[in-house]
């Protein structure tokens, strides 16, 4: 179950003031009877949510740690009402998960306030994004001292935190719905700040609970949160972490994270939200008092089915996104098999153009080298006269280039390199007539079709993959005859069965294509040596998003397409395969 | 330039035997050419001839072209590596960086200009000694394995690295290694504040850079502060590896090391003391530099970047 995998750690602890007075008991009741209404409408809310949670939460895990259960239990039958707010727990990797999105620039809010009884408190807030090791860099001295505050809080919140540490330390925060906060708070032994030892720092999470305080929590917090202008680093951080013994000694529980001890909060951490002094309040105010309460649970709980419903929404955005992702990944198959096509032939085709412009350069060099020969008989060719010595200077000058441009080598030379250009130009219109072949995009629709014709083609097209895997290719083709199919689309179907028997050849190996055929059908076998498959992969070979090869290889709908290609064609697909032994793949395609 | 005893080797290796001739016919005027048609056949050759410079085929049977340029390395390191690639294969290429300490990459097909261009390069850096990253052996004659004495045998003092990098979780990582084998970090946000930490603390020559979106102004300034600053090691980090800035990273600027995301913490550690040895070499034998030098960047240089540079090549000159 969704919520199962999530641990209590957080209470919220919603306690309605109960109080003698019968003039009470009609509101009280009131309170209830709304109480116990929403708690249905979001048990019935949770319910459809979990539904839903367990079909997604097989789509993602990582949602987990997400959500929040919410119950509600009656403490009494008539006024006091718990409302259990399971929040994720906090772990040592949740805290690195988090931390690990933090900006270490961030500054840290100091909080400060003097209590009613006048107790001075302050802690420092940290953004979420503040990197925890740097957190202990933080000394108290940079804490400024005498900050009054005196408050007209009507409404606190209570983070009561490390509660058995002999005396209370409890921290007032000011929640804002807009952001997450990390709350970190220093402990002074005896919670005295100024004499006390620093014996460690107390983090809470706070998450759903905020979203909800923030509805009722209107005041303006920037009076209560200040920055500290210019912290000074401590460099001696180790003088202000409590050692995982003395953590251990305050029975605490506690994590290390990074070598530095943090101690969580006891567990459960009880968030408090009550009236303060509520002895002194007249009728009204205790009237209006639980009318206040009235509207919080309202809030409250419609922020829990807010929050829950919008949860829903975007899960059901993300279903919505998954099935168009689907589709994409389809079209995508597609058209991986055409980019691996085109990278082949682009390769091949690579290799004769880069030789055959070279070539043309050193042909283009040579002539140049030859004009000089051409341009220095020129000189005497339209001369009537000329004189022996003449000759014999032109016959040395001729000799001279002959001999410095190797006129003879390269002439040998510049042979061989237009032979193999020539050779090389065959080679690209071989696969440009290959290419067309393959796709046969003049013959889209079916079509009287030569299986060997379209093999030939697609083994072109897919010699880079071939060659690069070392693999010999050996054909025993029987006498078929022509067969009415959709060309292109058998030839993608060859194309994924070659270039996965390749891949499983990756260490080289033989490829066998055999033909032949039957009274009823026509079939093209495809047997290789490579690593074969086991049980389960034979079970799943025709899954969509099915694939063994690694991330990014393989979309994992080669097969799965090529199935539903040879059953439109009213064909099958024969899979044997061994384990190391190689597989053979077998396209029955009927005749007429 | 070169006279007939004095020419320098190059070795091709190639499939495709007409490239092989092509190249040749090319280079045979001016150099020793040595031909092999398969992986296995260069390394025959290379037991037997000390060659300048091997240029090999990336895509070939058996052993293909990244494998044999890491073997290259290996039995003579000396050899400059260059690979002749097509269609660019991703893996193959951040394998020759980071394994064949590659000097270039020429694409196929090539420009021929170009292509004697790089060899004559090629055939000079050949010349310059090259510099070593094999460990040292400790006092009991063992290899120095452990990271933090590999650079305290080399004789480095008070190690530091510039690390530009905008994701936390890689940040806090990345500080993390480089406190584990004592080597300082000085963390910047953007390229300009790389330069200007390199323009202040000119005992700091090893950068580690992450890729973002202003890649090619991260490139620009890399090629400047290596034409400034040839000594400086510079490791590229991304989110995912890519051909043409592979490409672009070795012709251009002679990146160190370049590597996809998530690093992994023992390799990495090895990656920026390897960095750090390398750079300290360089700098005490000014003239290897040029080995590792970069090609001519035809790559365009944003008015802000000349500006920081102009600062920065400024300083450093003096």
């Amino acid at each position: 179950m969704f919520a199962v995998g999530l641990i209590t750690t957080t209470y919220l602890v919603f306690v309605l003031y109960e109080n003698d007075s019968e003039r009470n008991t009609e509101s009280r009741i009131r309170a209830a009877e709304l109480a116990s209404e929403i708690s249905s409408r979001i048990n019935a809310d949770i319910n459809s949510f979990n539904y839903l949670a367990d079909y997604i939460g097989a789509v993602s895990e990582r949602l987990d740690d997400i959500f929040s259960e919410v119950s509600i239990n009656f403490l009494d039958q008539n006024v006091t009402a718990q409302i259990l707010m399971y929040a994720p727990k906090v772990t040592p990797e949740m805290l690195d998960q988090y931390l690990g999105t933090m900006d270490p620039l961030g500054k840290p809010k100091k909080i400060a306030q003097y209590r009613e009884d006048g107790v001075y408190e302050e802690a420092l807030v940290f953004d979420r994004s503040y990197p925890i090791d740097l957190i202990e860099n933080f000394s108290r001295d940079t804490i400024p001292y005498g900050i009054d505050l005196n408050s007209s809080l009507q409404w606190t919140e209570r983070l009561v935190v490390a509660k058995d540490s002999g005396q209370p330390t409890t921290l007032n925060v000011r929640l804002n719905g807009k952001h997450y906060y990390w709350v970190i708070r220093a402990i002074y032994e005896k919670n005295d700040k100024a004499n006390g030892e620093l014996i460690g720092y107390l983090v809470a999470s706070v998450d759903i609970q905020e979203t909800i305080a923030s509805l009722f929590f209107e005041q303006d917090n920037s009076k209560y949160l200040f920055e500290i202008n210019n912290p000074q680093l401590d460099k001696r951080p180790e003088n202000h972490i409590l050692n995982k013994l003395q953590a251990e000694n305050l029975n605490k529980e506690v994590y290390e994270y990074r070598k530095n001890v943090i101690v969580l909060a006891d567990k459960p951490l009880e968030v408090v939200i009550k009236g303060t002094a509520l002895d002194e309040f007249s009728w009204s105010l205790e009237y209006s008092f639980i009318a206040i309460l009235g509207v919080i649970v309202t809030a409250l709980l419609g922020a829990v089915f807010w929050s829950i419903n919008s949860r829903a929404e975007n899960f059901r955005g993300l279903y919505d996104e998954l099935r168009e992702s689907q589709d994409q990944l389809i079209q995508s198959e597609k058209m991986a098999s055409l980019g691996q096509m085109v990278a082949g032939v682009a390769h091949e085709m690579n290799t004769p153009l880069g030789f055959i412009s070279n070539n043309v350069e050193m042909v283009h060099d040579y002539v140049l080298s030859i004009q000089d020969v051409i341009n220095t008989i020129g000189g005497i060719n339209s001369r009537n006269k000329i004189s022996k010595g003449e000759l014999i200077n032109v016959l040395k000058k001729l000799i001279r280039i002959y001999r410095n441009e190797e006129l003879k080598e390269r002439q040998e030379e510049t042979l061989g390199l237009l032979d193999d250009s020539n050779t090389g130009l065959k080679d690209i219109s071989q696969l440009v007539s290959s290419l067309k072949d393959f796709s046969r995009l003049d013959r889209q629709h079916q079509a009287e079709f030569d299986v060997h014709h379209g093999l030939e083609s697609t083994l072109k097209i897919s010699k880079n993959i071939i060659k690069q895997n070392n693999i010999t290719v050996h054909k025993e083709l029987g006498d078929i005859p022509l067969i009415n199919c959709t060309p292109s689309k058998i030839n993608q179907v060859f194309l994924n069965i070659i270039t996965n028997a390749s891949q499983a050849m990756s260490g080289g190996g033989t490829l066998t294509i055999v033909t032949s055929t039957d009274e009823n059908n026509i079939r093209i076998q495809f047997q290789d040596n490579g690593v074969g498959m086991n049980d389960e992969t034979q079970k799943k070979i025709f899954d969509p998003f099915y694939t063994t090869k690694e991330v990014g290889s393989g979309t994992g709908l080669g097969m799965s397409v090529s199935f539903k290609i040879i059953e439109e064609h009213r064909g099958r697909i024969e899979v044997e395969s061994e384990e190391d032994n190689g597989s053979n793949i077998t396209v029955v395609l009927p005749l007429g | 330039m070169n006279t007939c005893t004095n020419k320098k080797s190059l070795l091709f290796v190639d499939d495709e035997i007409r490239i092989l001739r092509t190249l040749k016919a090319m280079f045979r005027k001016d150099y020793d050419v040595y031909l092999a048609s398969s992986g296995k056949e260069a390394l025959t050759l290379l037991d037997k001839q000390k060659m300048d410079v091997v240029i090999s085929d990336q895509r070939m049977p058996e052993i293909c072209g990244d494998e044999l340029l890491s073997k290259v390395r290996e039995i003579q390191p000396q050899a400059i590596r260059m690979l002749l690639t097509g269609y660019m294969d991703k893996k193959a290429i951040i394998k020759t960086i980071n394994n064949g300490e590659i000097f270039r990459f020429i694409s196929k097909p090539w420009d021929s200009e170009e292509i004697k261009q790089i060899v004559s390069e090629a055939a000079i850096a050949s010349e310059i000694e090259h510099v070593d990253l094999q460990p040292k052996n400790d006092s009991n004659g063992g290899q120095i394995v452990d990271n933090k004495k590999r650079w305290m045998s080399e004789g480095i003092t008070n190690p530091a690295v510039v690390v530009l990098e905008n994701d936390i979780s890689t940040r806090v990582q990345i500080r993390d290694i480089a406190k584990k084998i004592g080597v300082k970090t000085h963390f910047v946000n953007e390229i300009s504040g790389a330069v200007g930490v390199l323009h202040l603390r000119s005992n700091i020559g090893t950068v580690v850079l992450s890729m973002d979106s202003q890649t090619k102004d991260t490139i620009a300034t890399l090629v400047m502060m290596r034409r400034a600053r040839p000594n400086l090691i510079t490791i590229v980090i991304a989110d995912m590896t890519d051909t043409e800035i592979a490409v672009d990273l070795i012709n251009h600027s002679q990146v160190f090391r370049y590597l996809a995301k998530p690093i992994v913490d023992d390799d990495f550690e090895t990656i920026i003391v390897d960095g750090l040895i390398r750079n300290h070499n360089l700098k005490n034998n000014k003239l290897a530099a040029k080995r590792y030098g970069a090609g001519h960047s035809k790559l365009k240089i944003s008015s802000l970047l000349k500006n920081v540079f102009s600062i920065f090549s400024g300083s450093t000159s003096h």
